[in-house]
C-alpha cells in the first residue's frame, strides 16, 4: 500500500475506498482498447462479479460502451437486491456459483470476462479457467483476481513449521497435482505467493489449450498471450493475470493489438500498483511536471519512491474530494 | 496364367509398426520405462538390491531433446546386438533376479514415441557402443530392419566411472516437446516415478527429474502398546522351486487422507496399486453405499485412516502377481487370491475400529461421552516405518467406552397452535414448546401413573 516507511496516520489511505483496484480498474480499461483489430469494442461481451457495487461494469459501460454485460452472483437468495442495484438496464444477472453459470454461458462469441474472486487461488477457480478457456473464441480476454496474501498460521502450528504450513495449505486449496513440483514453503513468502498463483494459473491455462488443440490443424490451435500482470495490495496483497485467447492464424491480428506500447502490460515481472498518500495541491504540483522530461522530479518532504510510484500511475490516479459539511 | 512372379507381399512396413507400437503407451508410461530399465540395471549390478546408493538415473525433458544418463551398469554390445534392440523378446534370454523389467518393448517403444532422431551410448566394464539413428532415414529402406553401431569396442576395459548408459532423443514430435514444456505434465510424472519407485528410491536410487531430486513416498502405520498393526510374513511355493515372499503390514496411518487410505500392492520393490478401495482388494462393496449416488457414502470418510501393504517379492518376476504392463495387480494369479484372504482377515478388525473411532466421536460431540479411550489411543501412538512393525498377526486396539444403558427416549410430536395456546395460558406464558411438553407428559403421569 502506501510505500512510506513512517506510518504516521498522514501517511496511510482508507483502504476501504481501494484506490488502487481503482487504478488497475483504469489500467484495465486502457488494455481493452488495444482490442480494436480482433472487432469492434461493442461487440464485446463483458461478464464479471459484480456484486452490488458492479464498479468495472459502470466503468466499462461508459468508458467502452460495451452493452452486452452479465453479471455472475453467487447470493442467490437476494436476487431483488441485486435486480434493484444494477446501474444499467444493458446488465443481466445470472445467479449462481461460477462453476454453475460459465459452463451455461453462450461461447460462440468474444467476451471480456474478469472473474475478481474475493479469496484465494483453489480448485474451483482453475475449473472456471479450464471452462472458459476450452470453450472460447479467439479474441476472449480471460482475467482472472485472486487474493495472494501469504495465510497466517493457525495458533496449533509452531512458527518454525510457518513455510512448512503455508506449502500443505495451498496443496489442499488448489490440489497436489496442480503443485508446481519442487515448490517449498519459502517460495510463498511475501509476494511469492502471488508469483506461484500467477504460475499456476498459466500452467492450468497452457494445459487446457494443449487438450483442447488435440487434433486441430496447425492454424486452428489456439494459445494464450499473457498481457496483464499486476501485483496490488490495498490492505491484503492481491494479483491479477490475464491475457488473450487467439488462434495461431490470427497471429498478425494479435500483433496489430500492439499490447506492447503499454509500459505496464506484457511484462513477465509484475506490475506493482502502489498508490502513495498525497495531498491536493502535491497531486496538483507533480501533474504539473508530468510527463516525465529528462529532469527528476522533486518534492520537499515527499519521499522520492512515493514521487515515482505517482508519476507511473498519474494518468489513472483516482480523484478524491474532501468536502467539510 | 504367364506370371512367373507367384510372391504376395505381406510384410509389414515400417511407418504401420511404429504406429501400432507407439498408440497405446502414454506419454508418462513410455518415459517411465526406460527409468525401469535403469533401475534394472542398478539392482543386478548392485551387490545388494537393498543398497542402490551408488546409482543415479537423471532425466532431462525440454522442448528440443529428451535425455536420461545412468550409471546402471550399461548394456554390453552383445545384449544391445542380439536382444536390446529386437522387436519382441528372443527366446532363450535368462531372466535376471529380482528384476522388475523384461526388456522385450520398453526401450524402442520409448524412442520412436518420443522423436525422430535417437542417440545412445553404453559403457560397461568390458565393452563400449554407440548408436546415432534417423528414424525417418531408417523407416525409408523397407528390407533393412538393422540399426548401425556407429561405435563400437568389445576390447578395451572401462573403469566403474564410465559404466553407464545415455539415451537421448531429438527432433521431439511436436506433441511431445509440448507436454514437456507443461508444468503439470512434469508433475504427473514426477508424481507416478515417486509412487512406482518409491522403495528404489528409500534403498539410496537417486532419481533426479529436471535437477529436481525425487523423494520417496514413506509408508508407515501407527504403533504403540495400545494400537498394534498387523505385520507378518508367508512363503508359497507355486512351482516348487522359486518361492515367493509375501509380508502383509496393515493399521491406521498418522495421516486422515480420504484419497491415501487403502492398500498399497508392491512387487519386487515396485508399487502396481496405490491407496485401492475396491472389491480387488477384499473391500465389500454393499448395497446401502449405493444409496445415494451423489455422496461419498459416510463409510468410506471413516475408512481414510486405513493403510494395508502387502509386498510380494521373488527372484522369478513370472510368479508375482502383476499385469504384463507392471501396472496393475492381476487378480486371477493364485498366489494372490490366497492373499487376498489374509488381506481381508487383516483389514476386518481394522475397519471395525474405525467405525467405532467415528461413533466415539459423534457421541462425544452429541455431549453423551465425555472420555474417549479410542481417540486418546490413535493419538498417542507413533509412525512407524512398515519395515520396523513389530510382528503382529492380528490387529490390537482398546474397546471403546462402553455404553450405560439408556434410560430415557424422546418423544415428538406436532401440536396445533390454538390447543398449545390455551395450555400456555394456563401454564404460564413464558414457558418454551419444550417445556410445555414436559410440564404436559409429567401432569399425565402424576395424575394417572401409579408410581
Amino acid at each position: 500500500m502506501s510505500s512510506s516507511a513512517h506510518g504516521s496516520s498522514y501517511t496511510k489511505i482508507n483502504y476501504r475506498l481501494r484506490p488502487a483496484k481503482c487504478i488497475e480498474r483504469k489500467m484495465m480499461v486502457e488494455v481493452f482498447r488495444h482490442l480494436a483489430p480482433f472487432g469492434q469494442l461493442t461487440s464485446y461481451k463483458y461478464i464479471g462479479f459484480g456484486s452490488t457495487y458492479f464498479s468495472d461494469f459502470t466503468l466499462l459501460h461508459r468508458a467502452l460502451g460495451i452493452t452486452q454485460m452479465i453479471s455472475i452472483e453467487h447470493d442467490v437468495d437476494n436476487a431483488d437486491r441485486f435486480n434493484f442495484n444494477r446501474p444499467f438496464r444493458c446488465i443481466e444477472m445470472k445467479f449462481g456459483s461460477s462453476s454453475t453459470v460459465l459452463p451455461q454461458l453462450d461461447w460462440t462469441s468474444k467476451a471480456i470476462v474478469w472473474l475478481d474472486y474475493d479469496g484465494a487461488l483453489t480448485q474451483l477457480v482453475l475449473d472456471d479457467i479450464r471452462t472458459v478457456i476450452g470453450a472460447a473464441l479467439s479474441g476472449t480476454v480471460l482475467i482472472i483476481s485472486v487474493n495472494a496474501h501469504p495465510p497466517n498460521r493457525p495458533d496449533s502450528v509452531s512458527p518454525d513449521k510457518l513455510d512448512e504450513w503455508r506449502l500443505e495449505d495451498l496443496t489442499v486449496k488448489v490440489g497436489e497435482s496442480n503443485i508446481p513440483q519442487g515448490l517449498t514453503g519459502k517460495d510463498l513468502r511475501q509476494w511469492g505467493t502471488a508469483v506461484v498463483s500467477r504460475r499456476i494459473i498459466h500452467t492450468c491455462i497452457k494445459t487446457t489449450l494443449h487438450e483442447r488443440n488435440g487434433g486441430q490443424p496447425p492454424n486452428d490451435k489456439f494459445d494464450f498471450c499473457p498481457v496483464i500482470n499486476f501485483h496490488y495490495a490495498d490492505g491484503a496483497k492481491m494479483m491479477t493475470f490475464g491475457g488473450i485467447l487467439y488462434e495461431t492464424g490470427q497471429r498478425e491480428t494479435l500483433d496489430a493489438c500492439r499490447f506492447h506500447d503499454l509500459k505496464f502490460a506484457c511484462r513477465d515481472e509484475a506490475c506493482l500498483i502502489s498508490v502513495p498518500n498525497l495531498t491536493l495541491r502535491e497531486i496538483r504540483h507533480l501533474d504539473s511536471l508530468l510527463p516525465k522530461g529528462d529532469e527528476s522530479v522533486l518534492l520537499n518532504g515527499v519521499p522520492q519512491k512515493d514521487i515515482d510510484a505517482y508519476s507511473e500511475f498519474y494518468r489513472f490516479f483516482p480523484n478524491f474530494t474532501e468536502s467539510d459539511m | 496364367m504367364t506370371s512367373s512372379n507367384t510372391n504376395i507381399n505381406a510384410s509389414p512396413t515400417k511407418e504401420f509398426f511404429i504406429h501400432m507400437l507407439t498408440r497405446d503407451v502414454s506419454l508418462v508410461r513410455a518415459v517411465i520405462d526406460l527409468i525401469d530399465n535403469s533401475v534394472d540395471g542398478a539392482t543386478r549390478v548392485s551387490k545388494n538390491a537393498k543398497d542402490l546408493r551408488d546409482f543415479y538415473v537423471r532425466i532431462e525433458l525440454s522442448k528440443q531433446c529428451f535425455r536420461i544418463v545412468d550409471n546402471c551398469g550399461g548394456i554390453s554390445v552383445r545384449t544391445a546386438r542380439e536382444y536390446a534392440f529386437r522387436f519382441g523378446r528372443p527366446p532363450g534370454v535368462k531372466s535376471v533376479a529380482h528384476t522388475i523389467g523384461q526388456f522385450g518393448v520398453g526401450m524402442k517403444r520409448t524412442i520412436f514415441k518420443l522423436g525422430q532422431e535417437f542417440h545412445i551410448k553404453s559403457t560397461t566394464p568390458n565393452s563400449h557402443f554407440a548408436i546415432h539413428q534417423n528414424v525417418l532415414d531408417w523407416t525409408k529402406d523397407p528390407s533393412n530392419w538393422n540399426f548401425q553401431f556407429s561405435e563400437l569396442d568389445e576390447e578395451s576395459s572401462f573403469e566403474p566411472s564410465k559404466v553407464g548408459t545415455t539415451v537421448e532423443v531429438t527432433q521431439l514430435h511436436s506433441m511431445v516437446a509440448e507436454q514437456f514444456e507443461l508444468d503439470s505434465f512434469i508433475k504427473r510424472l514426477a508424481q507416478e516415478v515417486k509412487s512406482a519407485h518409491s522403495m528404489s528410491i528409500e534403498r539410496g536410487l537417486a532419481i533426479v527429474l529436471n535437477e529436481e531430486p525425487l523423494t520417496h513416498m514413506t509408508h508407515s502405520v501407527l504403533q504403540s502398546e495400545l494400537l498394534k498393526p498387523v505385520s507378518y510374513s508367508r512363503e508359497f511355493s507355486p512351482t516348487g522351486t522359486t518361492p515367493v515372499k509375501v509380508k502383509i503390514v496393515a493399521g491406521l496411518s498418522g495421516e486422515r487422507s480420504l484419497v491415501r487410505g487403502g492398500w498399497y500392492i508392491f512387487c519386487n520393490g515396485r508399487l502396481v496399486l496405490e491407496a485401492d478401495q475396491s472389491e480387488k482388494t477384499g473391500w465389500e462393496i454393499r448395497e446401502e453405499d449405493h444409496e445415494d449416488a451423489l455422496n461419498i457414502p459416510k463409510y468410506h470418510a471413516d475408512f481414510a485412516y486405513f493403510r494395508g501393504y502387502v509386498f510380494f517379492d521373488s527372484d522369478d518376476p513370472s510368479l508375482l502377481p502383476w499385469t504384463t504392463t507392471k501396472t496393475g495387480v492381476d487378480v486371477d494369479s493364485p498366489v494372490f487370491k490366497s492373499v487376498r484372504l489374509d488381506m481381508m482377515r487383516a483389514m476386518r478388525p481394522i475397519l471395525d475400529f474405525l467405525r467405532r473411532l467415528a461413533e466415539e466421536k459423534s457421541l462425544k460431540e452429541r455431549g453423551e461421552q465425555s472420555s474417549t479411550p479410542l481417540d486418546d489411543a490413535v493419538k498417542t501412538a507413533a509412525p512407524v516405518p512398515h519395515q520396523y512393525a513389530q510382528i503382529q498377526t492380528t490387529f490390537q486396539a482398546p474397546l471403546p467406552t462402553p455404553k450405560p444403558p439408556r434410560t430415557t427416549q424422546r418423544i415428538q410430536y406436532d401440536a396445533q397452535i390454538t390447543y398449545i395456546e390455551q395450555v400456555r395460558q394456563r401454564m404460564g406464558q413464558g414457558l418454551s414448546l419444550r417445556e410445555i411438553g414436559e410440564k404436559t407428559f409429567a401432569y399425565y403421569i402424576e395424575a394417572e401413573c401409579d408410581e
